[in-house]
């Protein structure tokens, strides 16, 4: 029943004969128990001053490797698609690189559920600033928008580490934000349990004056370590591009073909 | 492991904070500002726990802000530390995940400042336990453990603002030398009666320079 | 009639009117006068400052008042709702930066202002804001704008606009006078321009009125008093000669 649990039905089931409650139940009162269905906020937000813990320390699946950094020709962003539940590969083809809105792109890392439906929230608000506002959301904005989720849900085991590209009248923005409430904006970030490993061939070989070609180069050599050195990183790799005007993916290969073409590379086994 | 150290002059108060940004082992950035301009005349330099203390230190600059907007005026220095404190300790006493669980163990270490006509230079020491103090130097982090020997040998009730930033240069030399913890950068902003000015950065190379001239 | 169906906000008359956001918008008409112009380059807001009491102190009368670094706010009509409104609006002002860290544009805090009016118009227990307001303020890209709220919620954008007692007076001097070159106004013209609008619509002997610069990134500055005399004076000869001009061609 967990559309049940979604829409806040289930603590008022619990409590009321079905049969019975029908005839009794005012508009406001079914407003009230499906709530959630109109704030997305209110989504297992803690109630305040008792904060709920017993679920806090569940095992979230978690594991991969995203990174994203600025250069001349916009902003690059990379991620892998293995999505892994303890010792288990639950899938290979999950896209960790969700498009927001027209103008910002994100990546996502930790609970993949958790990070999947705030993406949509996130969507949502972003295309109703649109409306409201009648300019795009800035990506600052966006990130902003994370902090404030991660801190309503502090201590409920919310994890999420996001990298949100996009672009502006001002220039190309990346940010880092995650469920700690970080947000920091920067020219190069990796996330995952695989950062380390991505940022070891990221970090020397980078330059802000890259081509294109250059820096889709390197952020598929990165990931491609990425997925040698960490079990929980593989699958396809995903690349997309920022540009100016839109954001499009420039390729999706198999780690496989970029094993097979950067350890040769790498190693000079020809 | 971030290091914040605050010098309050006659006319002035200067404070340098460390860039560096870390998330467990990796250092996400190396050029994070943490002293916040919440004012014309008011300062706030912040370390703790990343979320926490961005999230703080928005809310009470936008809030100071929201007072000067309403009144006409400035909150004055003493007040400004006041205000913070309050909401520091309210916080603290609330069983809200976002102070209860995380901040009260190890965040906020905050220093405050401003200059302000009538009362002169402030510096308000605030820490993660809400105790507020005024003080003549200060410092939050395991880098400041080496550095109040310094303040004690250099500063005196007449400090000028260039003693002021040597004092923090032979801070920062002591800490790059002894802190396990490699921080390589340090920005440095002064507030005085023309306002804040934001002082060259000391970095590891500027204390080549410095060291081979001394 | 109207005493059945002016007793709650929210009870249309049988001809289509909201009695009491009417009676709101009569509160406005008897508030004291305001006016604001927008040149391409400042905002320039008039008040008049009516006070009958030589005692009374001036200075703690203050209608023109900032909502955010950038954007004023002038208004005509009952001077303790509008406490409640600013108070709100600048609220407002500084938690857009907080979420969205950029200045609000004046766009968006004049549709706030509406919206709550509007709020108050279609609620139970609640009386519509006794308030027309002229907000005018400068966009991220350094654009000026003027905006003015009535009691209902409607909002509207002007080069050049007047409200409260003398408004409509006021409005139409601002129409046949100068109507297409305020867009090149320098700053001394527009302040007169506007003096001149307040003065067209009220009797006044000395300055009995506030008025306010605002430029792209500088911070409010209030027009002195000494300018203000000044001001006044050159247009009270300017009056005359105007008088005089179109009593000659008559006697001819």
């Amino acid at each position: 029943m967990s559309l049940e649990e979604l829409c806040g039905l289930k603590a008022f089931l619990k409590t009321t004969n079905w049969s019975n409650s029908m005839r009794q139940i005012s508009e406001h009162d079914f407003q009230e128990i499906t709530s959630n269905f109109n704030n997305p906020y209110r989504l297992m937000a803690p109630v305040p001053g008792t904060p709920d813990l017993t679920n806090a320390s569940l095992k979230i699946d978690h594991g991969t490797t995203a990174l994203g950094f600025v250069y001349q020709g916009g902003i690059v962003l990379c991620a892998d698609s293995r999505s892994s539940s303890g010792i288990n590969v639950t899938t290979q083809t999950m896209d960790k690189i969700v498009p927001v809105s027209s103008q910002i792109v994100g990546t996502l890392a930790g609970g993949s559920a958790d990070c999947t439906y705030w993406y949509r929230v996130l969507a949502r608000e972003s295309r109703l600033h649109e409306l409201r506002y009648k300019r795009p959301m800035s990506v600052d904005a966006a990130a902003k928008m994370i902090c404030h989720v991660s801190e309503m849900h502090r201590g409920t085991g919310l994890n999420m580490g996001m990298l949100l590209a996009g672009y502006s009248p001002k220039g190309p923005s990346l940010v880092y934000v995650d469920s700690d409430g970080v947000n920091i904006s920067g020219k190069r970030f990796s996330v995952g349990s695989g950062a380390s490993n991505a940022l070891g061939i990221l970090d020397p070989m980078y330059r802000f004056d890259l081509t294109d070609e250059e820096a889709f180069d390197l952020a598929l050599q990165s990931l491609c370590q990425a997925t040698l050195c960490d079990a929980s990183t593989g699958g396809m790799v995903v690349l997309h591009h920022v540009g100016p005007a839109a954001h499009r993916i420039v390729r999706k290969v198999d780690c496989m073909e970029l094993h097979k073409k950067y350890s040769l590379d790498a190693r000079n086994f020809s | 492991m971030e290091t914040l150290l605050g010098i309050k002059g006659p006319d002035f108060v200067m404070l340098a904070a460390d860039t560096t940004h870390a998330r467990s082992i990796i250092v996400m950035k190396e050029d994070q500002n943490k002293i916040h301009k919440a004012s014309d005349n008011l300062l706030i330099s912040t370390t703790g726990e990343s979320g926490d203390t961005e999230q703080f230190t928005e809310f009470i600059s936008k809030n100071i802000a929201l007072y000067k907007m309403r009144n006409g005026y400035d909150l004055s220095p003493r007040a400004a530390a006041h205000f913070t404190r309050k909401n520091l300790a309210d916080y603290l006493r609330s069983r809200t995940p976002y102070q209860g669980l995380h901040v009260c163990r190890w965040v906020c270490f905050r220093i405050h400042q401003r200059y302000d006509e009538t009362d002169g230079a402030e510096l308000a020491f605030i820490d993660y336990l809400a105790n507020a103090k005024s003080l003549n130097h200060a410092g939050h982090g395991y880098g400041a453990m080496f550095c109040s020997s310094i303040y004690d040998r250099y500063w005196h009730p007449n400090i000028t603002q260039d003693e002021a930033y040597d004092i923090f240069k032979k801070c920062i030399v002591e800490i790059q030398k002894r802190l396990v913890v490699n921080l390589k950068n340090f920005n440095v902003s002064v507030v005085d009666k023309n306002g804040v000015r934001n002082l060259e950065p000391i970095s590891a190379q500027s204390l080549t320079d410095y060291n081979a001239s001394s | 009639m109207s005493d059945r169906y002016d007793r709650a906000v929210t009870i249309y008359s049988p001809d289509g009117h909201l009695l009491q956001v009417e009676y709101a918008q009569e509160a406005v008409r008897r508030g004291s006068t305001a006016v604001g112009l927008r040149t391409n380059d400042c905002i320039v807001v008039g008040v008049e400052k009516r006070s009958s009491n030589p005692l009374f102190d001036e200075r703690s009368m203050r209608k023109i008042s900032m909502l955010d670094n950038h954007v004023v706010m002038t208004f005509a009509g009952l001077t303790a709702d509008a406490r409640v409104l600013i108070s709100r609006a600048q609220a407002e002002a500084q938690s857009y930066r907080l979420n969205f860290e950029r200045p609000v544009t004046v766009e968006y805090i004049t549709r706030f202002i509406a919206q709550m009016k509007q709020n108050y118009t279609q609620s139970n227990g609640r009386r519509p804001f006794g308030l027309s307001c002229l907000m005018g303020g400068f966009d991220g890209d350094g654009k000026p704008h003027l905006y003015q709220t009535e009691p209902s919620g409607i909002y509207y954008e002007w080069t050049g606009s007047s409200t409260g007692r003398a408004g409509t007076t006021a409005r139409e001097y601002m129409e046949k006078h100068a109507g297409d070159t305020v867009d090149s106004m320098d700053e001394q013209t527009a302040v007169k321009h506007v003096v001149r609008t307040l003065m067209s619509g009220t009797e006044m002997s000395e300055p009995q009125l506030d008025v306010a610069v605002l430029r792209f990134n500088q911070p409010l500055r209030m027009v002195e008093c000494q300018a203000l005399d000044d001001h006044m004076r050159a247009i009270r000869g300017e009056i005359e000669a105007e008088v005089k001009t179109r009593l000659v061609p008559n006697k001819l």
